[in-house]
């Protein structure tokens, strides 16, 4: 994790200075004299040798300093953690609603193996594949805002708003995990266990909920980690479809305007998400198998 | 060399190699959904091709007394816009004919790219191992955690957006994927008996690398990279949609789809016809790339 992050800065401050010199990144420099670019440059201590200015970097990331956005005046840090809760919102309801479509459609499939759920299961998860989830957005709103007037086009304010940016990043989420909770299963339910299981006399429901499902969930969750960096990834283009006011929409937002500064946090902040979630399944495993402990 | 792992039931002579034509589009014929898969390959391909022959008009060229035409078969719509036309008049079936290019070039030049540099890290960590491999699974581990999108985004920000930046981007961005299947399969050939006959006859490690590390991986990196060209062709237009894919007077699917969204409430063929053309793309590619994984490396399923 830390050898990780500190990677994760060297990107950050290196991204700015792909170009060259970092401060046509930072400030409008047409609109500058070449005297008032020089200030700024000493202000922002470009005119130092590079690995002083990292260093530099490193202990103002410390303190959650990423500088300030020329745009709005303002901390670039505080501007991209004030927008975290909206982003978490969408990215829990999204999982959520990958959860409760994947789950159980996966468990039918695998129990009730070629009839027509596991067909059904398994068609989804093919056509969910090539789906780009922009476009799915764009046609919930055609059919469910547009046509059927059930729910409002764009916007972040309440429940009802939420909804179609949820389902659109959840049921990207979904085809995948459908194929993994199905497949997880069909191997575990061949396990001697099992048979043991149902040979003592358990419900078949229970047998599946309580021996099954509990140990196939362990490799679909490690891949649910690795779907996390993915469902960010969603997010970001999913809040710029339904103008959800999170802070993908504002990262996009910031490049345009060559606010770098928010680009550079925003950037940080997402990595950092990814890094916690998956070191949240980490400790999720001990939850499902008693067997695995971190030392 | 690769053993075979099928029995080769084509004619003999030229055909009998594993990678012969004949013996492809024999499998081919049996499996239903490759096939499909080919067929849409092989269609887009033909379409970025023959673009300019194919396309009724020139995608760019502005009618604003036809702007916003439905389709032909819908009433108000005529036949020499099939698909109608956008908010400025332009023919959408000439754009998504046209917007294949795009598509198609940055998909195979960025997998190019993105396949080239992971398998050379790959092969490296897989063999040489130790301090070697740990780095280069940080780095790995450090490319996974910042979300590809976001990535990109950043550095098409610095960069600028042009054809060739996103190609670079994308490449650079990829290549992740391809390192870590490369390195697994590496593991596990450096132990096997002909890479350690070719180090006992003093083979360097550039030769032993190279003709027997690659050719032994080349087949799961075909898979990889079929299946790779998808992905980059999503993440294409999901850059386009955002606004930082090729420029106008370039037509891209994304681009497209970003001008269906405004006109979604009045005008739905602006974002259905791009949104098909690339899921229609995508799902061929991935039902060839599925039926490659089958046909050349059954340890991949």
């Amino acid at each position: 994790m830390v050898p990780v992050l500190f990677l994760v800065t060297l990107i950050v401050f290196f991204v700015i200075r792909l170009k060259g010199d970092p401060i046509a990144q930072l400030a409008p420099v047409d609109l500058l004299s070449q005297e008032e670019i020089e200030e700024l440059r000493r202000a922002y201590g470009f005119d130092r040798p590079v690995i002083v200015q990292y260093v530099e970097f490193l202990r103002h990331l410390a303190r959650g300093d990423f500088g300030e956005s020329f745009r709005y005046r303002q901390p670039a840090f505080g501007l991209v953690v004030e927008r975290l809760p909206k982003t978490a919102q969408l990215a829990g309801a999204a999982v959520v609603v990958a959860w409760l479509v994947a789950l159980p459609l996966g468990v039918v499939a695998a129990v009730r193996r070629n009839s027509w759920i596991d067909l059904l299961a398994t068609g989804v998860s093919v056509i969910g594949r090539g789906l780009p989830n922009y476009w799915l957005g764009i046609m919930l709103i055609l059919v469910f805002s547009v046509s059927l007037r059930w729910l409002p086009v764009s916007g972040s304010d309440t429940l009802a708003h939420m909804v179609l940016p949820a389902v659109t990043l959840g049921v990207g989420l979904a085809t995948t995990l459908t194929r993994l909770v199905r497949s997880s299963l069909l191997e575990v339910i061949r396990q001697d266990y099992m048979t043991t299981a149902r040979a003592k006399g358990l419900a078949g429901g229970t047998v599946i909920m309580k021996h099954g499902l509990r140990n196939a969930l362990i490799p679909v969750l490690t891949l649910f980690g690795l779907q996390v960096a993915w469902l960010m990834g969603g997010v970001v283009i999913v809040e710029q479809v339904f103008a959800w006011a999170g802070m993908g929409q504002l990262v996009v937002k910031a490049v345009f305007t060559r606010d770098m500064a928010i680009v550079q946090a925003g950037v940080f902040v997402f990595a950092v998400i990814v890094m916690t979630a998956n070191l949240l399944v980490d400790a999720f495993y001990t939850v499902l198998d008693p067997r695995i402990r971190y030392e | 060399m690769i053993a075979s792992t099928h029995p080769v039931t084509v004619t003999p002579q030229s055909a009998t190699s594993r990678w012969g034509l004949w013996y492809f589009a024999s499998r081919l014929r049996q499996s239903p959904v490759g096939l499909v898969g080919a067929l849409i390959v092989v269609a887009v391909l033909s379409v970025a091709i023959a673009a300019p022959a194919l396309a009724p008009h020139n995608p760019n060229q502005l009618q604003f007394s036809r702007r916003l035409l439905p389709p032909a078969w819908q009433p108000g719509g005529m036949w020499a816009h099939p698909l109608g036309t956008d908010n400025l008049g332009r023919d959408i079936l000439s754009r998504l004919l046209w917007g294949s290019r795009v598509s198609v070039v940055v998909g195979i030049s960025a997998v190019a790219i993105a396949g080239t540099i992971g398998v050379s890290v790959g092969v490296v960590a897989g063999y040489f191992g130790g301090h070697i491999d740990v780095a280069i699974g940080r780095v790995v581990d450090t490319f996974l955690a910042v979300p590809f999108i976001v990535l990109a985004l950043a550095v098409v920000g610095v960069l600028g957006p042009s054809l060739m930046n996103l190609i670079v981007v994308l490449g650079l961005v990829g290549w992740v994927s391809f390192s870590r299947v490369v390195r697994g399969e590496t593991l596990a050939i450096r132990a096997r008996e002909f890479v350690l006959a070719a180090q006992a006859v003093g083979q360097t490690n550039a030769q032993i690398i190279r003709r027997h590390l690659i050719p032994n991986v080349l087949p799961s990196v075909i898979v990889l990279a079929t299946l790779d060209v998808a992905t980059t062709i999503v993440a294409e237009s999901a850059l386009s949609f955002l606004g930082l894919g090729v420029q106008h007077p370039t037509v891209t699917w994304g681009a497209m789809l970003a001008d269906g969204r405004q006109y979604v409430a009045t005008a739905w063929w602006l974002a259905v016809a791009p949104g098909l053309a690339i899921t229609v793309t995508v799902l061929g590619i991935i039902f060839l790339g599925d039926w490659l994984r089958d046909a050349l490396d059954p340890r991949l399923r």
